[in-house]
């Protein structure tokens, strides 16, 4: 006979059965919003939008593009010490793969790069904070990921790299170990085998949640390895990377969405397999957010690892209400502000702060979008969710 | 008035009354819900043309019956039924089976080849292969063989009036199976018996029908009758009949209700149980939920307990069918079930449509359309205007009559001609978008030539000499020089309006020369006139036949009316991008939601490619020309805010908010609610006290 499975998965055995969780009124609204469809944007429709300019490239725009992308690419040396202190702690790591009785605390499957030094499209700290470069790396235990055995395993990475190089600390964090080497730091994101999950206990282990999401970040990462190829999709990728740290608001942009969202900007162009150039995926970017991608009554973007589209992904939203507000009007300001003087949008140049208040740029009066959704308003049905995505988003750009 | 080739209402003709631009005014009173309201109607007119055709239907297919059967005729007649035919690749030698020339229907074909020299007999009549001579012998004398040469017979010269009329009737052309639902069709199709079937005939080599059920019913009958080998001629005529066996096997229902269906996932993320809510029963694979959700079953909860209005068809697998043309011939009363269907159907859209904001837009435009009174009056003041002018006119051509009288030496040809040869209304009174705020409406006076300064002046002496006795009094009459115009201003009951009179002549199109001189009116102004004509008609030819386009734009236009930031966005833009919006098919609250996605992605800012305009199909002008930078920048902002408070369920909040027009400056931190609650108590305060 068949074992019989469990009703529910183990994290839903909690929640009674067929009931919905509270919804507030307009995120219902969203929900049934059955006919959300995708936004406007202007390559999908040629023949319905009869334009008169066809600005597939913009030379000024490329220009300052251009000179962004070579202010935020970590120099050659750079990237290589960085490369260097990731590949020993790598190897530190297989060996505890390759002979797991020579380490007792917890069992290591398997160790993969990921996130943005993987992809090459890491970007230099801005200038003047403390962030150092990062590369990331994901273990997946067998054991489950209690605080101990992290700390054991941090203990023996210490041990290992002592003779080797110089390490300056190493800490456990919300997402597993982070060490670092001065100006430069690899984040160890832990997680263990999805057979593990169910009994994963917050009191013990590492949260559930953030072990989905370093189990998941593999995937992403396989993902990116694979179809975001274009030298154009890594430009975008780096440009909304760069736009994300200096502007707060774009911050519910996690890397995950930002390569979806600079996949689709610059692959899905109409049914033609012609890549776009970055200075009209930089500007579609931006235009899409601004149409609303990421609001209620659109699908989003569709999510190849979930299989749906980032809007209706259920159970829980990626975004609450109040960020999906908060991206939405920092990007719409950035499009207008974009129209009028791109080089303080694309940080070559500096300019008066835009969201701080009214002001002149480019002998245009701007005024920023002012947000209609506040933290209040929203109902922390998925905060803390989205909260703990939030910080894993920092840990992996 | 052939001349110019516009069809302009003429002053020397009699056809002067604007019967089109009356017909629009009245429909025009009845406002936003009579809109909605007509709703339904419209099924009935696609309707109404799709009858006839179907009616006219039968004869045709009885002409292609008639070409059918004599195609079949000079078949058989090449083929010779009478001898059973054998085709060997080494020889032909069949002498035993001439001898059975009395059976009809059959051939027998060998397709052993050099390899495999033992024969294979086939019937054809009953499409059963014999492994021998002696077994081929016995079967054609047997009773069952000659049963079924019977019924071939039969078909073949009468139409079978015992069947059923209204029933579908699926026909396997390789087994000669017919099967009265697709269902059975399908059961067929997967049995042992037509794979066994499949595989003799593939075996024989013999062309293997098409496994596209045949649908038969009493009037076409007698074309399939059993003709395997003249499918070309008759996938011809089934072009109508045929249903692909792709939509036949999905069996043709929708799922619905999918949103109740709840997944439950192992470990690994994989679904292992869904479960249907509404009907309270758990499936383990995808399969059975996709079965389970077009099933009547569910349909019927759903019906139950969703949407009351859904339509649950007693025989689901049957619909397509049924609604298939051939079906409607001969029966009237599906006609009616139909029509039935389309019509619940469309009351389906009606309600779904019906979401808040289409509520709220709806509501809306009851406040912002203007009142009968209001209309009537701009009506009667209007067509006083035209009157007036008409009389102008006359009264200009006898003053030029009798000129030429002085003087012979002026062409004959200008005395039939008067200087002014039509009005035109335009803008808002062309195009009936009147709202309740609105008070200036233009008209355009088309001349024969270029129209002079001179000209214009002579107008605004003895317009006023030409209203009747009861407007001469109300109406103040004023040449703008500087704007060459002619501007009336009259007071009514419903206050003071103005009527801006603009000149213009077909003729300055043709022309090359930029200016001509001072005594002219300048090129530009009369461009813009008839640029405004074009526009005028674009707009009665292409967006006015829409469905709800002249309510969202009367709501847009009060939306520029009321905020600061659209006010330099022009009745013109918001035409076009309604026009766009609705062209994909929309529902409107989703067009309005469009036209917001089109500004807020950035459509009018100056680095976007912008967009032409459509009455003006060779000229490269873009819509959003005349916009100053900063202009751009707040329509842009403004829509971006709508597009989000739309997106929120806050709509009401974007019309709201701009009543009392907010500066730029007085940039207030907190929610919009928060300050009207703010004022709200402080009236309480100042009652109390």
């Amino acid at each position: 006979m068949r074992r019989s499975r469990p009703r529910f998965p183990p994290w839903r055995q909690n929640r009674p059965p067929y009931q919905h969780s509270y919804r507030p009124p307009f995120s219902q609204h969203q929900f049934q919003q059955n006919q959300s469809s995708d936004v406007f944007d202007f390559l999908n429709l040629p023949e319905a939008f009869p334009s008169i300019k066809q600005l597939f490239d913009d030379p000024i725009l490329t220009a300052i593009i251009m000179e962004r992308i070579q202010q935020i690419t970590p120099a050659a040396a750079d990237s290589f010490a960085l490369m260097n202190f990731g590949s020993v702690i790598r190897q530190k790591l297989d060996i505890l793969v390759l002979s797991p009785s020579s380490f007792t605390a917890c069992q290591v499957s398997e160790v993969r790069d990921v996130g943005s030094y993987k992809h090459n499209t890491i970007n230099n700290p801005p200038i003047g904070s403390q962030i150092p470069l990062t590369s990331d790396l994901v273990v997946v235990l067998k054991t489950l990921p209690t605080r101990e055995a992290i700390d054991q395993l941090g203990n023996r990475l210490k041990q290992d790299l002592q003779n080797e190089i110089e390490l300056l600390s190493i800490r456990s964090t919300d997402y597993g170990l982070s060490l670092e080497n001065g100006n430069m730091a690899v984040h160890v994101l832990l997680t263990t085998l999805p057979t593990n999950w169910q009994s994963l206990d917050s009191s013990l282990h590492l949260d559930r949640t953030i072990c989905k999401q370093n189990f998941y970040a593999i995937k992403h990462a396989k993902w990116v390895d694979e179809v975001c190829i274009h030298p154009s999709n890594k430009l975008l990728v780096r440009l909304l990377k760069d736009l994300r740290q200096r502007f707060n608001g774009l911050e519910p942009l996690n890397p995950w969405l930002i390569n979806l969202l600079a996949h689709h900007c610059v692959t899905n162009n109409n049914n033609s397999t012609e890549q776009l150039p970055p200075s009209y995926a930089f500007k579609r970017a931006l235009q899409l957010l601004s149409s609303g991608l990421f609001l209620p009554g659109s699908n989003g973007l569709y999510d190849p690892i979930n299989d749906t589209y980032t809007n209706l992904s259920r159970p829980k939203p990626i975004m609450t209400l109040e960020e999906q507000d908060r991206l939405c009007y920092t990007s719409q300001t950035l499009l207008r502000a974009l129209a009028i003087h791109p080089k303080y949008v694309l940080g070559t140049e500096n300019g008066p702060d835009i969201f701080a208040g009214p002001c002149e740029l480019n002998g245009v009066m701007f005024v920023a979008n002012e947000p209609i959704v506040f933290k209040d308003q929203s109902n922390g049905h998925s905060i803390d969710d989205t909260q703990q995505q939030a910080m894993f988003a920092e840990v992996n750009s | 008035m052939a001349t110019n080739g516009m069809n302009y209402s003429m002053y020397n003709g009699i056809t002067y009354p604007q019967m089109a631009q009356q017909q629009q005014q009245s429909f025009y009173g009845q406002g936003y819900p009579s809109s909605f309201s007509q709703q339904p109607i419209p099924p009935y007119n696609p309707y109404q043309m799709y009858a006839p055709s179907s009616i006219a239907n039968p004869s045709q297919y009885n002409s292609y019956d008639h070409i059918i059967r004599s195609a079949a005729e000079t078949l058989a007649a090449f083929t010779n039924p009478n001898e059973p035919s054998v085709i060997n690749t080494s020889q032909v030698h069949m002498p035993a089976s001439k001898s059975h020339s009395s059976s009809t229907r059959r051939s027998v074909k060998n397709f052993s080849g050099a390899t495999n020299p033992t024969r294979m007999y086939y019937c054809e009549t009953c499409r059963i292969a014999c492994g021998g001579h002696a077994t081929y012998q016995a079967h054609l004398n047997g009773s069952k063989h000659k049963r079924k040469e019977l019924v071939a017979q039969n078909q073949q010269t009468s139409v079978n009036l015992s069947s059923k009329t209204g029933v579908n009737i699926l026909r396997c052309e390789l087994c000669d199976i017919t099967c009265t639902s697709s269902d059975a069709y399908k059961a067929h199709l997967d049995g042992s018996k037509h794979e066994k079937a499949m595989r003799l005939h593939r075996k024989l080599g013999k062309t293997i029908p098409s496994i596209e059920p045949k649908i038969l019913n009493p009037t076409s009958q007698s074309t399939t009758i059993s003709q395997s080998s003249i499918n070309g001629s008759q996938t011809l005529i089934n072009d109508d009949q045929q249903i692909t066996l792709s939509r036949l096997l999905e069996n043709s229902n929708k799922p619905i209700g999918e949103e109740y269906i709840e997944t439950t996932y192992d470990a690994s993320n994989k679904p292992v149980l869904y479960h249907c809510k509404l009907c309270e029963c758990t499936f383990n694979d995808t399969k059975g939920k996709d079965m389970h959700l077009k099933g009547k079953r569910h349909r019927l909860s759903y019906k139950k307990k969703v949407n009351p209005n859904f339509v649950v068809d007693n025989n689901s697998s049957n619909t397509k069918l049924s609604n298939s043309k051939p079906k409607q011939m001969n029966n009237i009363s599906s006609n009616e079930t139909i029509n039935n269907i389309e019509y619940t159907n469309m009351d389906n859209n009606y309600q779904e449509e019906n979401d808040d904001d289409t509520k709220f837009l709806m509501m809306l435009h009851k406040q912002i359309v203007p009142s009968p009174n209001f209309l009537n009056i701009v009506e009667q003041f209007v067509s006083a205007v035209e009157s007036a002018l008409k009389s102008c006119s006359e009264q200009l051509q006898a003053f030029t009559k009798s000129s030429i009288d002085e003087n012979p030496s002026t062409s004959e040809t200008s005395t039939n001609q008067s200087s002014l040869m039509g009005v035109s209304r335009i803008g808002l009174l062309g195009k009936s978008l009147m709202i309740k705020t609105d008070r200036l409406f233009h008209i355009v006076v088309i001349c024969a030539e270029w129209p002079t300064k001179n000209l214009l002046q002579t107008i605004a002496n003895i317009l006023s000499d030409n209203f009747d006795s009861n407007w001469k009094n109300q109406i103040q009459i004023d040449y703008q020089a500087d704007k060459e115009t002619i501007e009336l201003q009259a007071n009514t009951e419903e206050g003071i309006m103005y009527i801006s009179i603009l000149f213009t002549s077909p003729s300055i199109q043709q022309e090359k020369s930029e200016d001509k001189s001072e005594e002219f009116l300048s090129k530009l102004n009369c461009l813009n006139a008839l640029y405004s004509i074009h526009s005028a008609r674009w707009f009665q030819n292409q967006v006015s036949i829409r469905q709800h386009s002249s309510a969202l734009i009367r709501c847009l236009r009060y939306k520029t009316s009321i905020s600061m930031n659209w006010h330099s966005l022009s009745s013109e833009i918001i035409e076009i991008l309604i026009e766009y919006a609705l062209s994909q098919n929309v529902s409107a609250s989703n067009a309005f939601r469009r036209v917001l996605e089109y500004l807020s992605s950035g459509l009018s800012l100056l680095n976007s490619p912008s967009l032409c305009i459509p009455w003006q199909k060779d000229s490269t002008k873009d819509i959003f020309e005349e916009l100053t930078n900063q202009q751009r920048n707040d329509v842009t902002q403004e829509a971006q805010t709508g597009l989000r408070l739309m997106s929120f369920g806050q709509l009401t909040k974007w019309f709201e908010q701009s009543t009392n027009p907010q500066l730029m400056f007085s940039l207030s931190k907190r929610p919009y609610s928060d300050s009207d609650d703010n004022n709200s108590t402080k009236r309480q305060c100042i009652e109390f006290e």
